[in-house]
């Protein structure tokens, strides 16, 4: 399937962390061609595409299906919603956002209030997530009978494809980790592989990792490829901080992460001519990895992160090519880990 | 079309204080073969409507075809935009939308670096303008200059949406609302001879407003235009301005002028007796093209009819449908009451 096309459709599915079991039937249709399809206790998508054999190398590789969003606390005596974050929500552009609140019966939009400037006062401060107010047009009557304390709001987002090929939307972090995960295992379909590879797409990595630390004990994998993503350099921000977009997968080095898989991945990526940048963190990496490193006895861990603007904003942005160049580094260095590549 | 229909397709055509030409060639298309009107050198669309009787004095109604929005102040070597606000802004609501720039609409995202990369001083901070960029997605200023140049305006992607069972959700509804209903008053039969204008550039200075004004040669000015409240949650009665589903807000006094106070009470007693909801603007905020109005030439006597409008000068505003529809009726009734007024108080 067209890269383009999979990331417009993955940032247009609606799961705040906890709500992912409701895409799984959605999800099916895209992993079913792979691998038979379980749900974990808390959410999370698992596919089996090769059955893990005793004693044997058996890889995870991890990609999270959770997005920030909101969740309602209360429902107003004004029929206007309280609300509070549900992973790391930007206070800088929350107002006069327009929402969709995910009730029982159906999604309905809402936006954030705002003050306009013709009637503000005072100095200008970014409101707390659970200062803010939420206007969905309803009586408090209606507000009552169709929402309740605890429904889903993710942000409304118009998924384009910009010039070049650069795609936007919401959620792209981590759907687009999603959409490399698909690619590498349409490239890895006919392989005969002697490892075992289990496909999660963890629920809740945004509010602590839940998702990825249990499926991870759950399925005891050997090693790990999480692929999340990282910061594209704007302007703004430090070069040194940043991956540069277009510039390929930002291959990850953290105390953590396995030494010798991050520089098998540089290795791969050079024989192979796909462009990488580096990541290198001095503690947690802030994905995944951290919890699933630390998965039992530990897990042989590695980061592939795909560089990304506008992070946790409604408008994020991916470079298609970086997509792809992540998928075809997780495919290789699958592949030759299968050979019996595993140095680590 | 319908007032609604007429008022969701204005709204979602790009429109930014000085480059009004869709809204203006949207408007001019339905007039034609329907009313005689000109377009004015500065872009106003000036439409000298013929009603059933011609009335003691001139009268003379305008809204705004100009929304507010962005403007491209230069290009950078790495291919993003720089811009400036067209209009007063909140900078709180711009980081993160999508915007259409220029004449071929390229799409772009308002950015700035990731809410990750900040101090906890920083995050509680807005972004302002002079900090944001516009993103189209490429990687080099020979890239951008392909598609946008600088000069050309920006405006908010944006669709029409029914937000509860009364209200809408949409950019620009100040002031193509006030657009949508003058627009449906020159495809009507009106009762009372009238000028009906489509003015330029108000965000800016009331540019448009004033030179219509001074063409109009009118004794009687109204402005229709969406006046900002705050009927919403975390605000109290004290501060809400108007109330939506109240009906049209009529002004005594705002930030631009003192209004004709026969007038306001004309307009709050032909309601009542139409039986259309009314109320009277709980505040003196804001502005309109009555302040033009009222010193243009040797002066004309003012009105402020307001649709209440959330949100405004946001890509979210918000109106009630019921406001919309009685601001329609009120102004269709309250010609022949205008008809017998004076040039002067009484």
């Amino acid at each position: 399937m067209d890269t383009a096309q999979l990331l417009l459709e993955f940032s247009s599915l609606q799961a705040i962390p906890g709500r992912e079991f409701e895409l799984f039937q959605t999800i099916s249709n895209y992993l079913s061609p792979y691998g038979e399809l379980s749900l974990s206790p808390l959410g999370s998508i698992i596919c089996q595409f090769r059955k893990p054999k005793e004693n044997g190398v058996h890889i995870l590789l991890d990609a999270h299906l959770d997005e920030i969003g909101l969740i309602v606390t209360q429902v107003g005596e004004d029929g206007f919603l309280k609300v509070d974050s549900c992973g790391g929500v930007d206070p800088r552009l929350i107002m006069a956002s327009a929402l969709w609140i995910h009730t029982k019966s159906g999604s309905i939009p809402g936006v954030v209030c705002s003050i306009p400037p013709h009637l503000s006062k005072g100095e200008r401060k970014n409101p707390k997530i659970n200062e803010i107010y939420v206007d969905c047009g309803l009586t408090p009557e209606q507000a009552k009978e169709q929402i309740r304390p605890g429904d889903a709001i993710t942000f409304q987002s118009t998924p384009a494809h910009l010039l070049g090929n650069r795609i936007t939307g919401k959620a792209l972090d981590d759907r687009s980790g999603c959409v490399a995960l698909i690619k590498a295992l349409e490239w890895l379909k006919e392989e005969p592989l002697d490892c075992g590879l289990t496909l999660v797409f963890s629920a809740m990595e945004e509010v602590g990792g839940q998702g990825a630390q249990t499926a991870a004990w759950q399925l005891n994998p050997t090693h790990s490829l999480v692929i999340d993503t990282s910061f594209g350099h704007t302007p703004d921000a430090k070069s040194h901080e940043c991956g540069s977009m277009g510039a390929g997968p930002m291959i990850g080095h953290a105390p953590l992460l396995n030494y010798q898989i991050s520089r098998q991945l540089e290795d791969i990526a050079q024989q192979e001519n796909i462009p990488y940048q580096s990541e290198v963190m001095t503690r947690r990496t802030g994905t995944n990895a951290d919890e699933i490193a630390m998965s039992r006895d530990g897990v042989k861990t590695a980061l592939v992160s795909i560089p990304l603007r506008y992070m946790h904003t409604p408008q994020e942005l991916v470079d298609i090519e970086d997509v792809e160049n992540t998928a075809r580094l997780v495919s290789t260095w699958v592949k030759s880990m299968s050979k019996g590549g595993e140095t680590a | 079309m319908n007032l609604m229909e007429q008022l969701e397709r204005l709204c979602l055509l790009p429109g930014v204080s000085g480059y009004e030409k869709s809204v203006r060639d949207e408007i001019c298309n339905q007039l034609d073969g329907h009313c005689e009107y000109q377009i004015d050198k500065l872009g106003n669309v000036l439409v000298h409507k013929k009603g059933v009787q011609t009335p003691k004095n001139k009268i003379y109604i305008s809204a705004h075809m100009d929304e507010v929005g962005f403007i491209i102040t230069n290009i950078e070597e790495n291919g993003l935009l720089r811009f400036q606000s067209v209009g007063g802004f909140d900078p709180r609501v711009l980081l993160g939308r999508l915007v259409e720039v220029g004449e071929q609409q390229v799409r772009g995202i308002i950015g700035a670096k990731a809410i990750h990369m900040l101090s906890k001083s920083e995050e509680e901070k807005p972004v302002e303008i002079d900090h944001l960029m516009i993103d189209i997605g490429t990687d080099s200023k020979e890239e951008t200059l392909k598609v946008v140049r600088p000069g050309e305006r920006a405006s908010f992607v944006s669709t029409f949406q029914q937000l509860g069972e009364n209200r809408l959700l949409c950019k620009a509804f100040d002031d193509r609302v006030g657009c949508a209903i003058l627009l449906d008053m020159c495809l009507s039969e009106l009762p009372y001879d009238c000028i009906i204008a489509f003015n330029v550039g108000e965000e800016v200075g009331l540019v448009g407003g004033t030179t219509a004004a001074y063409q109009a040669q009118a004794d009687i000015g109204i402005a229709v235009d969406c006046t900002a409240v705050s009927d919403i949650g975390g605000s109290s009665p004290e501060y809400y301005v108007g109330v939506q589903g109240d009906g049209p807000v009529v002004s005594f006094k705002d930030g631009g002028a003192v209004y004709d106070q026969e007038l306001f009470h004309l307009a709050l007693d032909t309601g009542k007796q139409a039986g259309i909801p009314c109320q009277s603007k709980r505040a003196c905020t804001g502005a309109n093209e009555a302040k033009a109005m009222q010193i243009a030439r040797g002066g004309m006597r003012i009105m402020a009819i307001s649709i209440p409008g959330r949100y405004i000068h946001s890509a979210c505003s918000v109106v009630h449908k019921e406001d919309v529809v009685n601001t329609r009726l009120l102004l269709e009734k309250l010609l022949p009451a205008l008809a017998q007024v004076e040039k002067y108080p009484s």
